[in-house]
């Protein structure tokens, strides 16, 4: 038995006492260029699987710059996604251009392994680097005319499937039994007419250079050539007859076919504004005329110079509009009554006022709503609840009090009168709710004003999301991402600390329903205002603006956290994933950071339980041992660990009371 | 000498079953925590029960 157990227990392995590596980084990153596509091609190899936690998916960092940096990240794809676990990863010309602006330079990629149902992420690769030069695809030399009087005339298609287009061509010529090179044309043209003095009656090699503007040149297959050299037509004269040679058919010069006339322009004048515009054909092709009518349309009808698809998305606030319309179209009939004569009330005709007029119509149904709330409310509640102005100030505690005690006045409550006790909560309800997304959307609109989003990075809606695959909404998601981060970082500190204002109005765990790139530029000011370089150059003011969005009562806890997060791993993720899980936690009461950092530190333990015990003792000192946490740290920490002790110590007391009976 | 060793394991496991609500509060109060404070809590906790498990016998 003893055997058996010592032989078990040599056989199990230990983590604890092994070289615990949760999830291993991949190996054998290697890069590889084709110019001829334009793509740069990341293929490494997986790890053995063999760990705790393989990966599920890769992480792809990325730079180019002269120096190794790595700004943009990418994922192979997301979870359980088909391709997640690919060990390769394809970058585009395109997606170079849109990322960097330029698709030549030093480009640098690394790799990690991606487990992220346990939160367990590898070490990164080594970065490897490689050089794009900007040299264009090469161009196919096929076609070529030699019943020409002036040479030999070769044509081809523009190089545009590359890294960059090709701005210059150069055409060689050779002897084909000869070594040595000839280059005799250098233009941007797509054909070249090399002339006849070139060349002999023989066999001749010719090859193109598509070159870029930096000069890196990629070279054309090499075409061969057996050169006849054009004869002109010859006349011979008698002085009795005359006769004329017939030309040898392939040495007849025959003029190209003239081009096809271009298509004609066609112009469209509109008048925009009282602005005569002019439109092309392709401004009409590609719907620039129709979304400059949907403009005007939507200007009139909603006072926004918006597209359909705009107010679609919600970027105009109908709701406030149709209330100032119905005031100012009041006034306006008022006024029109008594200036206007009656000949000239066709006027009120347009499309516009009508519209206007419908809107009205939906606005007034409203107030009907509140008149059947005030009928109910009659039989158990007296009629100064019922004054309560609702519309402006609804304030959920106040009317929930009013009704307790009304309702608590009756001693006997039918289930009738419940049931309209449990209407009016979900009316209750209903209002505080649309209140509150008003709220978020005025919020959301001076966020954009602060942060104008759009005009730094072109937003998709779900529509235009729907039609990319998956990979490319990752792409498109990490772009907006890294395009908002940068944005927020070049902000003042002023605009920053104005969108923290605007968010700690509403409550950061109201942001729920908000839009994605709101909470994304939420998350990137916190981040800014929570580094220690900037934290020391906040206003007490704006501190006490910080420390409200991140739930601190006491402002030195911003610098405190500040300091924290540039040291600890936790915190750091804490600070980062903020507004995520504060906006996830919108029904949990006084949510703050520190509820966040002992999440992470939960997740991190769970993951690795090891991490726990990793203590750095140069980073101790005992006179100030909680110096570096914060109040409301500490206060959680308390809510803890006082009832914990307290348990163990009535657990031991009423142990040794037993054994004293 | 291997049945010493065995018979301490077996006792060693034991304590540390009975520890185990200390030992809970004890994780949960060094995940609460955060910077120094975390890392002290972890390594005093640490430290006893190691000294707990090596003082069985003296204890008894």
């Amino acid at each position: 038995m003893l055997r058996l157990c010592l032989a078990l227990f040599l056989l199990i392995p230990i983590p604890a006492l092994a070289y615990h590596v949760p999830t291993q980084a991949p190996s054998n990153l290697t890069l590889t260029v084709d110019y001829e596509n334009g793509t740069v091609k990341a293929d490494w190899n997986a790890s053995d699987q063999m760990e705790d936690y393989p990966a599920e998916r890769y992480a792809i960092g990325f730079g180019l710059s002269d120096e190794v940096s790595l700004p943009y990240g990418i994922a192979t794809g997301n979870v359980g996604d088909s391709n997640a676990l690919n060990t390769e990863y394809t970058f585009t010309a395109s997606y170079l251009n849109a990322v960097f602006l330029e698709a030549h330079g030093l480009f640098h990629v690394k790799i990690r392994s991606d487990n992220d149902t346990n939160a367990s992420y590898s070490e990164w690769t080594p970065t490897v680097s490689i050089t794009i030069q900007n040299k264009p695809a090469s161009v196919t030399l096929s076609s070529y005319d030699m019943n020409r009087e002036d040479g030999i005339k070769f044509e081809w298609s523009a190089s545009t499937s590359g890294f960059v287009s090709a701005s210059t061509y150069k055409m060689y010529y050779k002897l084909s039994n000869a070594s040595e090179w000839t280059l005799e044309g250098q233009q941007s043209n797509t054909d070249y007419v090399l002339a006849w003095d070139n060349l002999t009656d023989d066999t001749y090699d010719f090859m193109l250079s598509a070159c870029g503007s930096e000069n890196d040149c990629n070279d054309s297959n090499t075409l061969t050539v057996d050169v006849v050299t054009y004869v002109a037509p010859t006349t011979t004269t008698s002085t009795t007859t005359t006769t004329t040679l017939p030309p040898k058919v392939e040495e007849v010069y025959v003029d190209p076919e003239p081009l096809p006339p271009p298509p004609e322009e066609i112009i469209v004048d509109i008048v925009v504004e009282g602005v005569d515009k002019t439109y092309t054909q392709a401004d009409v092709n590609d719907g620039t005329i129709e979304r400059d009518q949907e403009r005007i349309d939507n200007e009139a009808a909603y006072g926004c110079f918006m597209t359909d698809a705009q107010i679609d998305r919600g970027d105009c606030i109908i709701i406030k509009e149709e209330v100032i319309d119905e005031e100012i179209i009041i006034e306006d009939k008022e006024n029109v009554e008594i200036v206007i004569p009656e000949d000239v009330v066709e006027v009120f005709d347009t499309p516009e006022e009508k519209e206007v007029e419908i809107e009205i119509l939906e606005f007034e149904e409203q107030p009907i709503e509140f008149e059947v709330i005030e009928f109910d409310l009659e039989n158990v509640a007296p009629k100064d609840v019922v004054e309560i102005p609702i519309q402006d100030e609804i304030i959920e505690d106040i009317i929930q009090d009013e009704l307790d005690e009304t309702l608590s006045i009756d001693d006997e409550i039918t289930e009738d009168e419940i049931q309209v006790e449990n209407n009016d909560d979900k009316i209750i309800q209903e209002i505080v709710e649309s209140e509150e997304e008003i709220e978020l959307i005025e919020v959301e609109e001076a966020i954009k004003e602060i942060v104008k989003v759009e005009e730094i990075i072109e937003l998709k809606n779900q529509e235009e999301l729907n039609t990319l695959s998956q990979e490319e909404v990752v792409i498109y998601e990490e772009e907006v991402k890294a395009a908002i981060v940068e944005y927020v970082e070049n902000l003042d500190q002023e605009d920053q600390i104005e969108v923290i204002k605007e968010v700690t109005d509403i409550g950061i765990t109201n942001l729920d329903k908000a839009t994605k790139e709101t909470k994304q530029v939420v998350q990137a000011v916190v981040n800014e205002v929570t580094k220690v370089e900037n934290v020391e150059t906040l206003t007490e003011e704006q501190t006490e603006v910080v420390a409200d969005i991140l739930g601190f009562e006491e402002t030195e806890d911003v610098a405190i956290i500040a300091e924290a997060a540039s040291k600890e791993e936790n915190i750091a993720q804490a600070v980062d994933e903020y507004v995520e899980r504060a906006s996830n936690n919108a029904n949990v009461e006084n949510y703050n950071l520190s509820d966040v950092v002992v999440e992470i530190a939960v997740e991190n333990f769970i993951a690795d339980p090891i991490s726990i015990i990793q203590i750095d003792f140069n980073e101790i000192t005992i006179s100030n041992i909680s110096s570096d946490m914060t109040s409301s740290q500490k206060e959680k920490a308390q809510e803890v660990v006082v009832p914990v002790i307290l348990a163990r110590i009535a657990t031991i007391g009423s142990f040794i009371m037993r054994k004293s009976f | 000498m291997i049945k010493k060793i065995f018979n301490y394991i077996v006792e060693a496991i034991k304590e540390t079953l009975n520890l185990s609500w200390t030992l809970v509060g004890l994780i949960i109060a060094c995940l609460t925590l955060t910077g120094q404070a975390q890392q002290i809590t972890a390594l005093a906790t640490l430290i006893t029960l190691i000294i707990w498990l090596l003082t069985i016998k003296f204890r008894s």
